[in-house]
């Protein structure tokens, strides 16, 4: 047993924190706040460049290395997470032309995929979607669908969605689920912004007679949940764990250079936090492990999501107390504490125990695949 | 980065699992309170080479044997002995650690182990000594049933082992290893109370269903698997990595770990779980006495931040 990373590791650490020097510049890190859309081509095109798109093609030390290091920095990510994840359930249960044609194309940092899954009624009930795919009696292998999709982040960015339809309604709901590769240039698509607490922007998408090629399906007709239970635990494999470390590191900078780090309080509050990390650090690195070493780490997965998004809406409310009357000044006001990040931390906290699953799916993942205890629904 | 243990590593937890589950049930545990000794237990141990391979084996064996340990509460300080026959680098038998230092008047209070030991290691007056007495073999009421006892450290049979600043870092070394065997400990004992409160909620049956199927009695089973499962972690990098930090941080939250992972499985058992006869009561006492062998678990977060941020003059 050896927690470190080995040497090779530790090189590429160093080489990935020059690589963000580089090209995680204050502009990108301010556009990305300004606009709330999480992902910027630039970088995404200097990281395809090196390779480290795809990173389950690197060993898993690096591939965990990379995930840290980037959390920690603070690097635009979101729309490489959904694509990459696109991308590996793609290689698993894609056609030919889509591994062929697609997955190169998303790992050469081209373009983007977002995730259609959520709709207004279906939320942690992902298979009660009512967006409807149906076969064209009138044109053989063309398929029309209709609906309304929620949380499509990205979408205003993204060549294709990974969109979840129902093409059955007189089976079990999760027996009647197709999965779609629409490209976003389809006619009928519209995408409508949706602003959040977070400062992020995510999306409404509205589909009306978007009609697509049967070559656009994933998997079997109504197959999609053996599909949907692989990429969904994809999902669960990158816990943002390097934003807690970031914010810890903000408010210690803060708590030195105010004098307050020699208060008794505060020091065992920052502590505290440290000591949460550290908890997390070590579960998310466990999960990647497993994954690095052949194991599909389910209920791992979830434990480290759950730990780190728990965690940090505890720590950023805790912190931005600890922070008083200047903690709630934001970003960009030259007298905010901490520069404004522990309140921006404390407004995106909130989405990270619902998005990737809630705290309470995650829960039951533990509860009934990891300890046994019988069905609750 | 590996985190699988090794053969080796596999084969002594596997060892001391089955040891301690075939000598120390639930049964022996009730029988050995109030004093908390089981000199039978004990003599079993020493045939398996305890405390003597502490002085061989890395501290990350010691933790999975200490884990093993807390996994049934096994009434033998094995904790104390196994740090305090690295701390000596001999193998005197049962040997207690006053993980305290002797106060003005050079008495160790409350040593978990002082009940049983024959020899007692301390820190007093800048001096790392031993001291030999006949045990009491008795202790006060206590909640964790836990052989306490005050020790004199200037008794007339005090043995000075090392003196100055040498000392003090060889006792501050061994309260540290104390404090990532006593969360070993406590990571096993909350593993067997979460198991005893996931067992229960299976078969315990209201409103025509095992209570496990109910959310409301899962999802705090779940955040405590959790837990568990990073506290566990946790002490097995303080284990490899011998730093202050890690031990300080190991033991706080496999501390608070153990106290919800006991306190949850007791409210799942319902009003059962408030009876003697149950066994979740006896997890559910030591959780909370073993880490105040030291003190309030949260002085380790104020050791952690003057580790971290430098001591405040």
């Amino acid at each position: 047993m050896d927690f470190r990373f080995d040497e090779r590791a530790e090189k590429f650490r160093a080489e990935v924190r020059a690589f963000l020097g580089e090209h995680l510049t204050d502009e990108v890190i301010a556009r990305v706040h300004d606009t709330g859309t999480v992902h910027d081509w630039g970088l995404h095109a200097a990281l395809a460049e090196r390779g480290w798109l795809d990173r389950l093609a690197l060993d898993h030390a690096e591939a965990t290395v990379l995930s840290e290091e980037l959390a920690r920095a603070g690097a635009p990510a979101d729309g490489w997470g959904t694509s990459e994840l696109v991308a590996h359930t793609l290689q698993f249960a894609g056609t030919e032309q889509q591994r062929a044609e697609v997955v190169p194309r998303i790992f050469a940092g081209e373009i983007l995929v977002c995730l259609g899954y959520s709709e207004p009624d279906a939320g942690s009930d992902v298979a009660s979607v009512a967006t409807r795919a149906v076969a064209d009696p009138e044109d053989p292998g063309w398929w029309a669908i209709d609906g309304q999709k929620m949380f499509t982040t990205l979408a205003h960015e993204s060549a294709y969605v990974f969109l979840l339809t129902r093409t059955n309604t007189s089976v079990p709901k999760h027996r009647g689920l197709t999965l779609f590769l629409v490209p976003m240039a389809t006619p009928g698509i519209e995408v409508r912004a949706i602003h959040t607490l977070g400062g992020e922007r995510t999306n409404v998408t509205f589909y009306s007679d978007v009609r697509v090629p049967d070559s656009c399906r994933v998997g079997e007709v109504d197959g999609a949940w053996d599909v949907m239970k692989v990429a969904l635990a994809f999902e669960r494999q990158a816990p943002a764990q390097g934003e807690a470390s970031r914010m810890l590191a903000r408010a210690e900078s803060w708590a030195r250079s105010t004098g307050r780090i020699d208060q008794p309080d505060v020091r065992r509050r920052l502590a505290r936090v440290a000591l949460e990390n550290e908890v997390g650090k070590l579960l998310s690195r466990r999960s990647s492990w497993l994954h690095g070493s052949g194991r599909m780490p389910v209920v791992e997965g979830s434990m480290a999501k759950l730990w780190a998004s728990e965690s940090f809406r505890r720590t950023s409310a805790d912190l931005l107390d600890l922070l008083g009357p200047e903690g709630v000044l934001q970003h960009g006001d030259a007298g905010a504490a901490a520069a404004g990040w522990v309140e921006h931390a404390f407004r995106h906290s909130q989405v990270m125990t619902i998005y990737a699953g809630t705290s309470e799916i995650q829960r039951s993942i533990i509860a009934e695949r990891g300890l046994g205890l019988p069905r609750s629904r | 980065m590996n985190l699988d243990l090794d053969d080796d590593q596999s084969l002594l937890q596997r060892t001391f699992r089955q040891l301690f589950a075939r000598h120390a049930t639930p049964e022996r545990v009730r029988a050995a309170e109030p004093l908390g000794f089981d000199a039978a237990l004990w003599a079993t141990l020493a045939q398996s080479g305890v405390p003597g391979l502490a002085l061989d084996g890395s501290l990350l064996d010691l933790a999975l044997i200490a884990e093993a340990a807390g996994a049934t509460v096994a009434p033998v300080p094995i904790v104390d002995a196994l740090v305090a026959t690295r701390l000596l680098g001999r193998d005197d038998g049962l040997v207690a650690l006053a993980v305290r230092p002797g106060g003005d008047d050079g008495i160790a209070r409350l040593v978990p182990a002082g009940a049983v030991a024959r020899r007692v290691a301390g820190f007093d007056g800048g001096a790392l000594v031993t001291v030999d007495r006949e045990p009491p073999m008795a202790a006060p009421v206590n909640l964790g049933c836990s052989p306490l006892a005050d020790v004199d450290l200037r008794d007339p049979s005090r043995s000075v082992v090392a003196e100055g600043d040498a000392a003090r870092a060889r006792y501050e070394r061994a309260v540290d290893e104390w404090r990532v065997l006593t969360a070993a400990a406590l990571v096993g004992l909350g593993a067997t109370a979460l198991e005893l409160g996931v067992a229960y909620a299976r078969s315990r049956r209201q409103f025509d269903a095992p209570i496990g199927s109910f959310q409301a009695v899962q999802q705090p089973l779940a955040d405590v698997a959790t837990a568990l499962d990073g506290a566990r972690l946790l002490v097995y990098e303080a284990a490899c990595e011998e730093t202050a930090d890690l031990a300080s941080m190991a033991l706080a939250f496999a501390a608070e770990t153990a106290q919800a992972a006991a306190g949850v499985s007791l409210h799942v058992h319902g009003g059962y779980g408030f009876m003697l006869e149950y066994d979740v009561q006896l997890f559910f006492r030591r959780a909370k006495a073993w880490p105040l062998a030291l003190g309030d678990p949260a002085r380790e977060l104020d050791r952690l931040g003057d580790l971290r941020y430098g001591a405040v003059a």
